[in-house]
């Protein structure tokens, strides 16, 4: 019985991937400009190219056989592990990715817990004391923090504490001393959802019957919030940290760029402007993918924490 | 007769978008030892505030003045450390509706074994083995699975039963009801009133049982109070309730009962933030005079032990 | 008297915002006069002349600031339009039709969403090329989604609501139905939406700007103006600090009076979407 909700995530999870990596493929196919003529200029110089020599190559390559058979031995490559070399420095894409996704995946994780702590953190103690004075500072600051572009809190964080106060590096990449100002603002940018769902969630919950109910049994404030209430705030909150996890998957490709860091976003960048092809379609499918097993997890994680999905999961059938 | 739960003066009032909300208005009324007096009126008439308002689990928006006494001490003064120590222990309280009483992420056993522990002080085993023999005395099947069972997971009156077995753990000698039986068909409706009469003989409790629900009423309690409109219109013993009623609320009420033709009701509960100065169910009565609308009626006594409120019985 | 100090403060909010919008939209005429070149006037840090100072080529960055605003508002506008129409179209019908359509909308959903949205939209701009144009495109096909999701899950729950079963019950046509209950219902939900939704619009295109995807140099964009103002970051602070500060109180003020429609109109659901 247990089982099936979990086999049937993993099912839905792989039927999207596979339309995610169809997708990508799809995208890059119909873009302008033709990858083997591309190819033959990177490697030519930017003299002239003959349409003939041109063709002979797309053969070599395989590049002419249109859209299925072509999707088809890219997604073969792939499940060995090939995802092409990147048109620019010639590196397989995927040791490309990997060298540097754990600059991201550490930013990511940073950034999520900062805001996970001041969000859930503010939260509670707003919805504590409704219309009290924390609760209406949290509440501004939740607005400006949600209304903020991030990008620019970036560059003013970036030129105040790194520039003029000099505490933290510019432009060389330092480790976890570098991440520490990026994460604080995606941190601080991305709490305000944060703040909102937990201070509502506690809200509601404060009027729901079963708090009457452990009221009434003599339970003390402390042991209704902690025991009670927390737990049905805690949905709404995974779902938030998830969706956060996933914008930072990608999103952190401003941040990246503006404190120069050695991550996947700032990478695929690159490679868009340089329309680097492979590494494009390379790291589009793999952080799809990676967000593709962030939604399982947490779909998982729901199933653990509440009832009410698992039993919902078995009314559907 | 010495009395357990002492009603004096009490109101209360809270603030809403659209005003003041008088929903309990100067409500009197003592419970003995033993005794069972039911609140009956119509949704909305303020019975529930008044439940809750005792216990004081109403939101801190709600004022309630007068006193409380319950063993001679005022529930209403006091502070917050020691109503704790009053609520399950000494008063438990079964909230209306049994989907929403309990919470929907924790098992059954969870919350139950919580309870009892907070009541009694129990470790966790102990409390786990009490828990079964509650289970076991409000006839489930098998104690041992429903406590590893979410509230969504039982039905209807499964749900009302563990409830039930949740405010049995102090061994209260008083309980509030808060109408046990809103919502639920006839079937389970037994099955409820049977587990309440079970909680009853199983700790000797005296109670207050909030209905709107006559036949409920009449087969559970020896008292009624009957409420309209924020107060008490008419009190006394169930049976010279039911064989005479005297103010017109209660014989409209009962007209409108099936076995007595159904004869509904005609208008509808003034609303509880622009009450009329006089009497408040003038508008609905037949009898009602120029008096009746200019002047709020007092409670008087019309026999033994019984108060009414209506200038007819002047 | 309570509801009329939150209607007080929700006019006052909607009529700050809307001389906001007037500002920008006579911004051309209000502030035309300083956005040209005069390099007489180059690298002013903020003064009584120039509140928010000069750039590099002598413009002067409050009406520049403006100026830039116009256009991604505009744009923000237009797209929005596009998303809501595209979004609450599909949203109704899946939510009425059900079945099959309807599954396949939550996986085509689950699909889209499995993409960070910036990296979708970066890869579209990509296809279709850098510009104005292009940029509403991306953002549309990402944008009409969120739309779409609140009106699928509202149609799904009046769907099911007892008064709409009870016009079902006396006969009343689908369309009767559909103009006078689930329209004005779904209009509650979406009017905060979309103002929310222009805000984030607004902060998505200058941060595509920034990254030299949207807006392209001769106009003026405050995305653009940042990113000019970061080369000058040490000399010229002012050149991205003011029109970001700018860009932050516009984006404040959608956010606030989205909200503030928010509670009014839908009191029990008041998390706004989240952010791109």
């Amino acid at each position: 019985m247990k089982a099936l909700p979990v086999i049937k995530k993993t099912a839905v999870a792989i039927l999207t991937a596979l339309f995610v990596s169809f997708l990508t493929y799809g995208l890059l196919y119909i873009s302008p400009g033709d990858p083997a003529e591309l190819l033959l200029t990177e490697k030519m110089g930017s003299m002239g190219v003959q349409k003939e020599v041109v063709q002979r190559y797309a053969e070599q390559l395989g590049l002419n056989k249109g859209f299925l058979a072509m999707y088809k031995d890219w997604f073969v490559d792939m499940l060995h592990g090939d995802l092409g070399t990147s048109y620019k420095t010639g590196n397989p894409v995927l040791s490309d990715f990997l060298s540097r996704l754990g600059c991201s995946a550490q930013l990511a994780l940073l950034s999520t817990s900062i805001s996970l702590v001041l969000g859930v953190g503010l939260g509670l103690l707003s919805a504590r004391k409704r219309n009290g004075v924390i609760d209406r500072v949290t509440r501004f600051f939740s607005a400006i923090s949600l209304s903020v572009p991030s990008f620019w809190l970036a560059i003013l964080f970036l030129w105040v504490f790194a520039m003029k106060l000099g505490w933290f590096p510019i432009a060389d990449y330092q480790g976890i001393k570098s991440l520490i100002l990026p994460a604080v603002v995606m941190g601080v940018t991305g709490c305000a959802s944060l703040i909102r769902v937990t201070r509502s969630g506690v809200l509601d919950n404060l009027s729901e019957g079963y708090v009457v109910t452990a009221r009434a049994r003599g339970l003390n404030d402390r042991q209704v919030f902690v025991g009670h209430i927390l737990k049905n705030v805690l949905l709404p909150v995974v779902t938030m940290v998830t969706s956060n996890l996933i914008a930072h998957v990608g999103g952190s490709v401003i941040i990246e760029n503006i404190f120069s860091l050695p991550g996947v976003g700032n990478f695929l960048l690159r490679a868009l402007r340089s329309k680097d092809f492979p590494v494009i379609l390379g790291f589009v499918f793999l952080m799809g993918m990676i967000v593709v097993v962030l939604t399982t997890i947490a779909d998982l994680l729901y199933l653990a924490i509440d009832p009410r999905v698992r039993q919902g999961m078995y009314e559907k059938k | 007769m010495e009395e357990l739960l002492k009603l004096d003066h009490v109101s209360t009032a809270f603030q809403s978008r659209s005003g003041l909300v008088k929903a309990v208005c100067d409500v009197n009324f003592t419970v003995s030892p033993g005794q069972i007096v039911g609140l009956v009126g119509e949704t909305g008439c303020g019975k529930s505030v008044l439940g809750q308002s005792i216990l004081r689990l109403l939101p801190p928006s709600a004022v309630t003045s007068g006193q409380i006494l319950f063993e001679g001490k005022d529930l209403a003064a006091m502070n917050e450390e020691e109503i704790r120590a009053v609520r399950g222990k000494r008063i438990a309280y079964i909230n209306q509706n049994p989907t929403e009483a309990l919470n929907p992420v924790l098992k059954i056993g969870t919350q139950l074994i919580e309870s009892l522990r907070v009541c009694g002080g129990l470790t966790k085993k102990e409390a786990k083995e009490h828990a079964l023999e509650i289970l076991a005395s409000l006839s489930f099947d098998d104690p041992a699975d429903i406590m590893k069972k979410y509230p969504m997971e039982l039905s209807g009156g499964m749900k009302q039963r563990a409830l039930t077995a949740m405010a049995m753990g102090g061994k209260p000698p008083f309980l509030i009801a808060d109408e046990p039986t809103k919502g639920l068909d006839a079937l389970i409706r037994g099955q409820v009133i049977q587990s309440l009469m079970k909680f009853v003989e199983l700790t000797g409790c005296s109670g207050l049982i909030i209905t709107h629900d006559l036949k409920f009423a009449s087969a559970m309690c020896d008292t009624l109070a009957l409420m309209y409109a924020g107060e008490i219109v008419e009190f006394g013993p169930t049976k010279k309730l039911f064989s005479a009623p005297k103010h017109p609320y209660l014989s409209g009420l009962m007209a409108s009962m099936p076995q007595n033709g159904m004869h509904v009701l005609k208008g509808s509960s003034c609303s509880l933030i622009d009450m009329p100065p006089g009497c408040r169910f003038a508008d609905r009565c037949d009898h009602a005079t120029e008096a009746c609308r200019a002047h709020h009626p007092e409670m008087r006594s019309v026999g033994e032990d019984r108060l009414v409120r209506c200038r007819l019985y002047d | 008297m309570k509801r009329n100090k939150e209607n007080r403060s929700l006019i006052i909010k909607c009529a700050v915002l809307g001389f906001m919008l007037l500002l920008i939209v006579f911004s051309k005429l209000l502030f035309g006069k300083g956005d040209v070149v005069t390099t007489s006037i180059a690298n002013i840090p903020p003064c009584w002349a120039h509140p928010f100072g000069t750039d590099n080529l002598g413009r002067d960055l409050l009406c520049r600031s403006f100026i830039g605003l116009r256009l991604s508002l505009l744009m923000a506008f237009i797209m929005q339009v596009i998303c809501l129409a595209l979004g609450v179209t599909i949203g109704t019908v899946v939510g009425y039709a059900g079945g099959v359509l309807d599954k396949i909308f939550v996986f085509l959903q689950n699909v889209i969403l499995s993409f960070p949205g910036t990296v979708l939209t970066l890869c579209i701009m990509l296809l279709l090329g850098n510009g104005i144009f292009s940029m509403i495109v991306a953002m549309t096909i990402f944008g009409w989604l969120s739309y779409a999701r609140l009106t699928r899950s509202r149609v799904l729950t009046l769907r099911e609501a007892n008064f709409i079963k009870g016009e079902i019950a006396i006969g009343s046509s689908l369309f009767r139905i559909h103009l006078f209950h689930i329209v004005p219902n779904v209009i509650r939900t979406i009017i905060p939406m979309f103002t929310l939704m222009i805000g984030h619009a607004v902060l998505g295109i200058a941060g595509l700007s920034f990254l030299g995807f949207g807006v392209q140099p001769p106009h003026a964009e405050i995305g653009l103006m940042i990113q000019d103002g970061m080369n000058y970051i040490r000399s010229n602070p002012w050149m991205f600090i003011f029109p970001g500060l700018v860009l932050a109180v516009y984006s404040i003020m959608f956010n606030t009076v989205g909200d503030a429609l928010q509670d009014k109109f839908d009191p029990h659901d008041s998390v706004s979407a989240s952010k791109m």
